[in-house]
């Protein structure tokens, strides 16, 4: 097992750098330029001559093989570069906006599990009842609903016509002063991915509750909880975890349009404009923090399927 | 709950007519009315997508700009858009769009994303380890940079995106079928058919796989609503579909800004995602009913 | 039975979303009460008009937090900055020599007067005593600012046009010989030719903000997070992509009546406008027309049509075959109908007019649309078939068998995709076979520029002066991308150096008469944006680049 982690551990760098040369490269080769990017609607104005020497100055007539190396090398010197729309170093404005994304993301995961693990055990149990119908029909209106269509409904709710909670924004100071700017956009994040889970933990549940091994444990005259919790419960929550897992990391990086309409100062909204921008550095920076954060969630999960069902091996 | 003889004895009984097991399952899917009222649901949703252009009253295109922005009335049911277009025969003619995308993302997902899946979770060893790390470096990549860089070099186009989502979504596929293979493998009846000799393949069709319908299903029905619900998310952000053509997602985008004043311009494509997204799970669950070799058939 | 259940639930949740979406929902005059509100609310503002000044009427209350709107995140160096949002918080921070009003006048701010000397090559400017940099800071110890004096001024645009990778106006870059600190309190210009945009908005000296040396070689890298100017407000805390708070500047020679202005960043404009309805903030900027007739029609908001309409068109690309010859443009030109389309989706917001100078624009030509560019699809018609064009079987133009094909390529700002949804149209109609390529920024912007071109991109840009000379002009956008015409941008060069307003005004429309006739783009019209303020903000003057709420001319102040 040990030997496992460790080479899994070993192959992250490896993984980080495959992740970030694909990026690099499909970036390089998008149409546009940092340059042109930055200038906007202005460039008609600009001086042609600046522009080249703009553009020499910052490598970007180098091969793109060149390139990359380049920042390879600046990035084992600690050098993540500097963001080329704001000229501040890409570390501070990662480090400026990652306290926000990270808090979001906590928030709607902690909604998610507090809410789809017991509903969808619940449901499981109490297969065909006016909560198993509940929670179906509800789920399905998570899926089918865009996250940005629901957060404006939700503003329109609670900011506008009940007056409750901001619009918009973080606000400032510690958490718990802030907590009303959380609400919205933590439960528009965590609605959708609710329903999808709920539902996979019902089915989960369902699919084991119906094992031969739950029904001799019954069969033993157990009593029912204990079964329940002793038996089904562990193998039930396998593909749950997967699911909270991957989604974690890949939430740490998704939640462009929840930020965008509310205003959430988070890091999918830097990623995304340092994208439409060409900000490499930018660009490549809140890569690797999303693929390492994404890597490391993928190990923790598996190592967790191997406690949760010991059955499980790895080789 | 039926007492344990009585559901002995009906089994018994049944196995005597000499019907095959397609059969039983049809007749299993016919008698749950939720999946009758499912597949008509979905056949009505197919048949307006095929004849949209006999079923919808004006052409999606057709602009009235003077009567932009207008609430329904008994020429526009459900009003007009931005342009002066009939937003229910936008609506109607969105479904193509919309479930061409839909399925076909999510098919090319579930083919490939099931079968790496699997083959990762049975076999193990080094053919897990490099599909698992080739799932981990699709994972790895933040979406929407990845949509925008691979939208901005091949183009925007319908096409274009399908292929970008159905990239991407395969592996929601691959790694959830590999956590449920992994525990299925230690199963009695797993480990059983491996003694007796039965080949890989025979083992993880007959199985292994079926095992995995009840979260497949799950995952293809949601990934379906999912799959529109990205094309729209990507309109939003102006890399999904390309004006004009009527896709529901874009037009939830399209909508936005009238939230407030003309709500229905929304509620009727979210309206129409919702009712495909039912029907498509009330047939998933008749299915996945139907091909579970564990639930007791009664 | 237990899964009929399930549709129950559905309807149930169906329709109560539609309760929550039909209750906020109002129709467009229903005056509403916005949410939390202290005191009475409601003026008797003037809706949908030029921005006119509000009278010194009742007492001004000094105090209050104002908070602004800004669509995008901000930065702080001012060689860097070319955008609206920037500029709008730059404006606070720092002084510039002068400040220039929504309608273009030039107002003393750090210089107190100033005069041309040497042919008006030469511009002296003479600097108000007594101006210090914010203090209470790590470069600055509090009451101890330094006094703003000439040489600031010459580091801070020596700095301004080389720094590397900066923006400095193309005119003063251009035109720029030296600069002088004649004496502590005067700074002397001098340039190569005279610049008729000196002081025009977005041009000439208009960016440039007056920088203490020693703040930026403190800071280093991290100056952009730290800026330190001599302007009426101080930074005080900035969140990235989240809101940047400005305190007032105690030393300013006008201490501004209100306790603290924060920007409010909000991406999506729905949002904002809801954020204003709930009295969260108190002004945005908005290019649509439902949001702005929302607020056109409710009491408690005072909605302005903004002072610098920038036109719309469409751009060809000069190597395509289809686009070289000269009666397909015409034809193009008189088978769009503009107006139209521009009137359906931006309503009040649209303005009219033709060109590149717009309403109010020194070279504006008020007959350019009715010579040129009516919606006639007869003349359309007849000006292909004159040319041996004919439709063919499938109702497209076709000539020597090449049917008249193009693309008209846009990125997804709104409104583009509705403006080029419905322009499409009409060409389709009109028997063009025309497709609509939306493509995300950057793809467009290398596209435009980079002479990728589709046969037609639709395109905006350019309020106010200077736009001529920077499409037009021998140095001109236009000009590289394959577009020539000698004699017009010789034209437009002059009138660089022309101070007679009146003979740069009559010169510029000629010259920009000779350009359209050969339909080298085709116009579509001039809009504006739209500002909405809450009604409790007094003595807002509205902004063409500048965001003046302190200046010589008004300082800003909420109602109770």
């Amino acid at each position: 097992m040990l030997n496992y982690i460790l080479r899994r551990l070993l192959l992250v760098p490896l993984l980080l750098i495959g992740i970030t040369l694909v990026v690099f490269i499909l970036i390089q080769l998008a149409p546009g330029d940092p340059v042109t990017a930055q200038y906007g609607l202005k460039l008609a104005e600009a001086d042609p001559v600046r522009i080249e020497r703009l553009r020499e100055e910052l490598g970007l007539n180098d091969p793109i093989m060149v390139q990359y190396v380049r920042y390879l090398g600046n990035l084992l010197k600690g050098d993540f570069g500097i963001s080329l729309t704001t000229r501040t170093p890409v570390l501070t404005e990662i480090a400026a906006r990652f306290p926000a994304t990270l808090e979001l993301t906590l928030a709607a995961m902690l909604i998610v599990i507090v809410f789809s693990i017991p509903l969808g055990i619940a449901a499981a149990l109490k297969r065909g009842s006016l909560l198993d119908n509940g929670l179906m029909a509800f789920s399905l209106f998570g899926v089918s609903m865009p996250a940005f269509w629901l957060g404006i409904m939700l503003i329109l709710l609670f900011s506008l016509t009940l007056g409750w909670l901001p619009t918009s924004g973080r606000g400032t100071g510690p958490l718990l002063d802030r907590l009303e700017y959380l609400v919205l956009p933590a439960v528009t994040l965590g609605f959708a991915i609710l329903g999808l889970n709920s539902r996979i933990m019902r089915s989960s549940m369902i699919e084991v509750l119906n094992q031969d091994y739950i029904r001799t444990a019954h069969g033993k005259g157990q009593k029912r909880s204990v079964v329940i919790i002793r038996h089904a419960l562990r193998n039930a929550l396998v593909p749950i975890l997967t699911l909270l897992g991957v989604q974690f990391a890949s939430l740490l990086g998704g939640a462009v349009i929840i930020e965008m309409i509310f205003a959430w100062p988070g890091l999918g909204r830097l990623a995304v404009n340092a994208t439409m921008r060409r900000d490499y550095p930018v660009i490549m920076g809140t890569v690797l923090l999303f693929s390492f954060f994404y890597l490391i969630s993928s190990l923790v999960v598996d190592i967790v399927y191997t406690l949760v069902d010991p059955r499980i091996r790895y080789e | 709950m039926v007492s344990i003889s009585a559901k002995a004895s009906m089994k018994v009984e049944k196995a005597y007519r000499p019907t095959s097991p397609w059969q039983d399952r049809w007749r299993q899917v016919a008698h749950n009315r939720m999946a009758v009222i499912g597949f008509i649901l979905l056949g009505l949703l197919v048949g307006i997508a095929i004849f949209a252009s006999f079923v919808a009253p004006f052409d999606p295109f057709e602009m009235d700009l003077e009567n932009n922005l207008q609430p329904p009335s008994p020429a526009h049911l459900l009003g007009t858009d931005k342009l002066g277009r009939d937003v229910l025969s936008r609506v109607i003619y969105g479904s193509r769009v919309s479930l061409v995308v839909g399925f076909i993302v999510q098919g090319i997902a579930l083919v490939v994303g099931v079968t790496l899946g699997a083959i990762s979770g049975y076999f193990g060893g080094v053919l897990d380890m490099v599909i698992q790390r080739i799932v981990d470096v699709v994972m790895g990549f933040p979406f929407l940079i990845l949509a925008i860089a691979i939208v901005s070099l091949i183009g925007p186009s319908l096409t274009n995106m399908m292929v970008v989502l159905g990239g991407v979504v395969w592996v929601d596929y691959a790694r959830m079928v590999r956590g449920v293979v992994l525990s299925l493998k230690e199963e009695e009846y797993v480990v059983a058919a491996r003694v007796v000799g039965a080949s890989d393949s025979r083992i993880i069709l007959r199985h292994v796989l079926p095992g995995t319908l009840n979260v497949i299903i799950v995952q293809a029905t949601f990934g379906i609503a999912t799959a529109i619900l990205a094309a729209s998310g990507l309109s939003f952000l102006g890399m999904g579909a390309q004006p004009p053509t009527a896709e529901w997602g874009a037009m939830l985008a399209d909508a936005k800004p009238y939230l407030r004043q003309l709500p229905l311009m929304s509620i009727a494509p979210g309206v129409a995602i919702m009712l495909t997204v039912l029907s498509i799970n009330f047939v998933g669950d008749a299915l996945r009913d139907a091909f579970d070799p564990r639930v007791l058939k009664v | 039975m237990k899964n009929s259940l399930r549709i129950w639930i559905g309807l149930l949740l169906v329709s109560s979303m539609l309760l929550a979406a039909c209750q906020p929902a109002a129709q467009p005059t229903v005056v509403q009460e916005p949410a939390p509100v202290e005191g009475p609310a409601v003026e008797d503002t003037a809706a949908v008009e030029q921005p006119a000044a509000e009278e010194p009427s009742s007492e001004i209350v000094k105090g209050g937090t104002l908070i602004w709107h800004s669509v995008a995140s901000v930065q702080f160096d001012p060689p860097f900055i070319v955008d609206g949002p920037s500029f709008n918080v730059a404006s606070q921070i720092y002084s510039f020599l002068f400040r220039v009003t929504g309608d273009g006048t030039a107002i003393p701010d750090l210089a107190e007067t100033w005069e041309y000397e040497n042919d008006n090559k030469s511009v002296v400017f003479h600097l108000r005593k007594g101006v210090t940099f914010h203090d209470g800071n790590e470069v600055f110890a509090e009451g101890e600012g330094r006094e703003v004096v000439a040489s600031d001024v010459v580091y801070s645009l020596e700095r301004y046009l080389t720094i590397e990778g900066g923006q400095p106006t193309s005119d003063l870059l251009a035109n720029y010989e030296s600069v002088e600190a004649v004496d502590d309190y005067t700074v002397r210009l001098n340039l190569t030719n005279p610049d008729a945009l000196l002081f025009v908005n977005g041009r000439g000296l208009t960016s440039m903000g007056v920088l203490p040396k020693e703040a930026v070689e403190f800071y280093g890298e991290t100056w952009t997070m730290h800026p330190i100017g001599s302007g009426p407000f101080e930074l005080k805390e900035y969140i990235p992509d989240e809101s940047v708070v400005l305190i007032p500047n105690e030393d300013h020679y006008i201490l501004p009546n209100i306790d603290e202005l924060i920007f409010k960043i909000i991406p999506d404009e729905t949002v904002a406008a809801v954020a204003l309805e709930a009295g969260e903030i108190h002004y945005i900027s908005t290019s649509s027309t439902t949001i702005f007739d929302q607020f056109a029609a409710n009491e408690a908001f005072d909605a302005r049509i903004g002072s610098c309409p920038w036109n719309w068109y469409i751009s060809l690309d000069y190597n395509s075959p289809v686009t070289a010859q000269f009666e397909v443009r015409k034809a193009l030109a008189h088978a769009l109908d503009g107006e139209r389309v521009l009137k359906a989706v931006l309503g009040g917001l649209y303005v009219g007019g033709c060109g590149t100078a717009g309403p109010g624009v020194p070279g504006y030509d008020a007959e350019l649309c009715e010579e040129y560019f009516s919606y006639d699809v007869e003349l359309a018609e007849k000006t292909l078939t004159d040319a041996d064009w004919a439709k063919n079987a499938d109702g497209i133009w076709e000539k020597d068998g090449t049917p008249l094909a193009v693309r008209l390529e846009i990125w997804n700002l709104t409104p583009m995709p509705d403006i080029a949804s419905a322009l499409v149209t009409q060409l389709k109609d009109f028997g063009v076979d025309a497709e609509l390529v939306q493509v995300e920024f950057g793809t467009w912007i290398d596209d435009f520029y980079g002479g990728n071109q589709k046969e037609l991109m639709l395109s905006n840009g350019f309020c106010g002066d200077g736009g001529l000379n920077a499409l037009w002009g021998s140095s001109g956008l236009f000009y590289t991308l394959g577009y020539t015409n000698e004699e017009a941008a010789t034209m437009l060069d002059e009138t660089n150096y022309m101070v007679d307003q009146d003979v740069r005004d009559a010169t510029l429309r000629e010259a920009q008469e000779k350009i359209y006739q050969d339909y080298p783009v085709l116009t579509l019209g001039f809009a504006a944006g739209g500002e909405i303020l809450n009604a409790k903000v007094q003595d807002y003057q509205g902004t063409a680049w500048f965001l003046n709420l302190v200046t010589t001319a008004n300082n800003v102040w909420l109602k109770p």
